[in-house]
């Protein structure tokens, strides 16, 4: 990659200490809970990385350590080329809080209910310094047209009750947009929206971020959400990345058995096509004190011995993206192996 | 005959700013063995249809017309003391947000033993046998039956909700949203579940999900709402794959297709009508790209288009423009009001 990533995370890490009192099976006290395990991604300038898994895989972990909400338990994070991992200095902190937003889940919640939208969208502008009186005005004009809040002026004394979830959620955006940014993560960001409205916020997000080279980070268990908005996806599971790529080559062509499986089971909206089968068994087991090996050996259709000896490392599989798992190799994988059986 | 047959049902919610009419006018039917899937955006009145089905409307709503024929009763007219021992016994609801209301001061088991005792008349060592059967019917280890509900996942809650539903074995189901807010691979499972159940017991389904996909994945039939009314009604395939209403193709072209990733989202601008002052023609006139003259004064009523497929809409008679025009973007941008 010629261009300085404006994202890098190496070996990123975060680990919690475990309270395991209302497990009633539990007796060996305190574990270690590692939420995110190991992760490493860069995402060049004006790129998206979407991030998928099944709840509690460590996604919002993953996204409050690229926020510097949680300070990492280890591993190293750059932020456009400066590690950035220890930062405490509140001068540059703040720097950074300008440069990379937040878009909230719930749009309901993201806005103070007593204040007018004007209000909302000038807070941000008052903490960074940005602007005069006269020029703020201005900005939070420009600001909601952009996110097509037309025209601005009928929306500056609107109370977030007044408007609907999906005109709250262009509000959420533009606040997060009016500091000028480098870096925005959205966490779920239309899962509280209407359908027929979602539609709107996601285009809106994607023509925006592609003027403005936002780079991003898009969370969600929403596949289909992640193949129409982002160029990588990474695909985690108990902490770890298991499949990471071009969402071309993890959507169409997934290699992980973990990633088939999420992939099978996203309903088709297709009534005449057969619903794949999904192969894997049991729910998520607990991320506390997890056993030696691969993280999925116990729902994996495709186990053996040293699944359960070695963690399996990231490699290149030979349709591009990079896979963790022991029985994938350039030459072979498991389930078109098990698909050429069939027939 | 059909198991459930609703026939123009009414009903409406007293509110401070009046009369909402939450549900108005609204048909169909569902023969016994088979599925209806009821979709709509938020709001459209889909809780409240299946819970005026089974009579446990919020205080201020009230069923005001119409009727609800189950199993040769009008349930709107039955004495409260009867339709008590039809719920449960001949048709049960899956509430929406069913995972939070398994009580959590006490073991899952002991909602079990309160409907199979009380309700079903059960001893205590059959009803503990049958609630075991009921966990294993929807894949739950039985030893599970001892848990307090916080230490189930939220799968594991909806299908022990659905276990519990189906405790006096009734002919009916109702599930509002059961995979909302479930992971694909949980949502995978639940679907499964309750499609083996429809195979194997026979059971019908009606159910609540605002995911086309789901509807196409587990569903025989649609019923498509749109601020009150159903819109579109027919066989799955027929509705989704040839859409006679301008509302239904704008939910299809608001969904993301794994397996179409080149296509463009379009969205449905603007938002559903107030259900208090509802607009005195097509409820969808504002937002409809198609609207004409005829529209904002003259409601279209629910007419047959083919094999038991219906939909509600002026334009049928010119449907294959404007099933081509609805797949433009350019159709559905900013429509003058
Ligand atoms: N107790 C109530 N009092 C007044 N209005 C109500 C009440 N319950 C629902 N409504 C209104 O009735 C309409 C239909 O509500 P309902 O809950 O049935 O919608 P829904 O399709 O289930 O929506 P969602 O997908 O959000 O659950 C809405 O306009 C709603 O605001
Ligand atoms: N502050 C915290 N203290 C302890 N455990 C946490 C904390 N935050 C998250 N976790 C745990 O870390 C794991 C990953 O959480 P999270 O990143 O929120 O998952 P997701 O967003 O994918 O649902 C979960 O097991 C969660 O319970
Ligand atoms: S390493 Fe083994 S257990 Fe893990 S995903 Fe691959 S085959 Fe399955
Ligand atoms: S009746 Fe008119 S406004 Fe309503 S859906 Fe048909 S064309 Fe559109
Ligand atoms: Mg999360
Ligand atoms: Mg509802």
């Amino acid at each position: 990659m010629a261009e300085n990533p404006i994202i890098e995370v190496r070996g990123l890490s975060k680990h919690f200490e475990a309270r395991q009192h209302l497990f009633r099976k539990s007796s060996t006290g305190a574990g270690v809970l590692k939420a995110v395990d190991d992760v490493s991604f860069r995402i060049p300038k004006g790129h998206s990385l979407g991030i998928a898994g099944e709840s509690g895989c460590g996604k919002t972990t993953t996204a409050k350590m690229l926020l510097k909400l949680y300070e990492p338990t280890s591993g190293s994070f750059l932020f456009n080329g400066k590690d950035i991992t220890h930062l405490r200095a509140k001068e540059e902190l703040k720097q950074f809080r300008k440069q990379a937003q937040l878009m909230f889940q719930n749009p309901f919640e993201a806005l103070n209910p007593r204040f007018t939208i004007f209000r909302s969208l000038l807070e941000p502008l008052i903490v960074h310094d940005i602007g005069t009186k006269e020029e703020r005005a201005a900005f939070i004009k420009q600001a909601l047209e952009q996110v097509n809040l037309i025209p601005a002026e009928n929306f500056f004394e609107k109370y977030p009750h007044q408007m609907s979830g999906g005109q709250l959620q262009r509000v959420v955006l533009a606040r997060a947009l009016i500091v000028d940014p480098i870096f925005l993560v959205a966490d779920e960001p239309v899962s509280m929206l209407d359908v027929s409205v979602r539609a709107g916020v996601l285009n809106l997000m994607k023509t925006l971020t592609e003027r403005l080279q936002l780079t991003t980070v898009y969370i969600s268990h929403d596949l289909s959400l992640i193949s129409y908005m982002c160029e990588q996806t990474a695909i985690m599971y108990l902490g770890k990345v298991v499949e990471i790529g071009d969402t071309m080559s993890v959507l169409q062509k997934p290699k992980h058995p973990y990633t088939q499986a999420l992939l099978a089971a996203v309903p088709s909206p297709d009534p005449d096509e057969e619903p794949e089968e999904v192969l894997i068994k049991n729910h998520v087991p607990s991320p506390i004190n997890m056993p030696n090996g691969c993280h999925f050996q116990d729902r994996c259709p495709y186990t053996e011995a040293i699944c359960r000896e070695k963690t399996p490392e990231l490699r290149q599989a030979e349709t591009g993206q990079i896979v963790a798992c022991h029985m994938v190799t350039p030459f072979f994988d498991r389930k078109a192996e098990r698909e050429e059986h069939v027939i | 005959m059909s198991l459930l047959e609703v026939n123009d049902l009414k009903i409406y919610y007293k509110t401070s700013r009046g009369i909402s009419k939450a549900v108005d006018g609204v048909s169909f039917a569902v023969d016994q063995g088979r599925s209806l899937g009821l979709v709509g955006e938020s709001g459209c009145g889909k809780s409240t249809l299946v819970k005026g089905i089974i009579r446990v409307l919020a205080g201020n709503g009230v069923i005001a017309g119409g009727s609800v024929n189950f199993d040769g009763n009008d349930l709107t007219k039955m004495a409260e003391s009867h339709i008590r021992q039809v719920r449960w016994k001949d048709l049960s609801l899956i509430p929406q947000a069913a995972m939070d209301s398994l009580n959590p001061v006490y073991p899952v088991i002991d909602s079990f033993l309160e409907i199979l005792m009380l309700k079903g008349k059960l001893s205590r060592a059959d009803a503990i046998q049958r609630a075991q059967e009921l966990f294993t019917m929807v894949g739950l280890d039985t030893k599970r039956l001892r848990y307090y509900p916080h230490e189930f996942s939220g799968g594991m809650k909806q299908r022990a909700m659905i276990a519990l539903a189906l405790a006096l074995s009734p002919k009916l189901v109702i599930a509002d949203e059961p995979v909302t807010a479930l992971d694909v691979i949980v949502q995978n499972q639940v679907l499964r579940v309750l499609k083996n159940l429809k195979k194997e017991l026979g059971l019908t389904l009606v159910m609540i999900t605002h995911d086309i996909s789901v509807v196409a994945e587990t569903c025989d039939d649609v019923a498509v709402m749109y601020a009150g009314k159903i819109i579109e009604l027919g066989p799955v395939s027929r509705v989704l794959k040839h859409s006679m209403h301008p509302y239904t193709m704008g939910l299809a072209n608001a969904f993301p297709n794994l397996k179409k990733t080149e296509s463009t989202l379009i969205s449905i601008e603007g938002s559903p009508p107030d259900l208090v002052d509802p607009p005195k023609g097509c409820r969808f006139a504002a937002r409809c790209p198609f609207q004409i003259e005829a529209c904002a004064h003259e409601e279209p009523s629910l007419v047959s288009v083919g094999d038991r497929h219906f939909a509600a809409c002026h334009r049928l008679d010119e449907i294959a423009v404007l099933q081509a025009k609805a797949k433009e973007v350019d159709t559905w941008r900013k429509i003058p009001s």
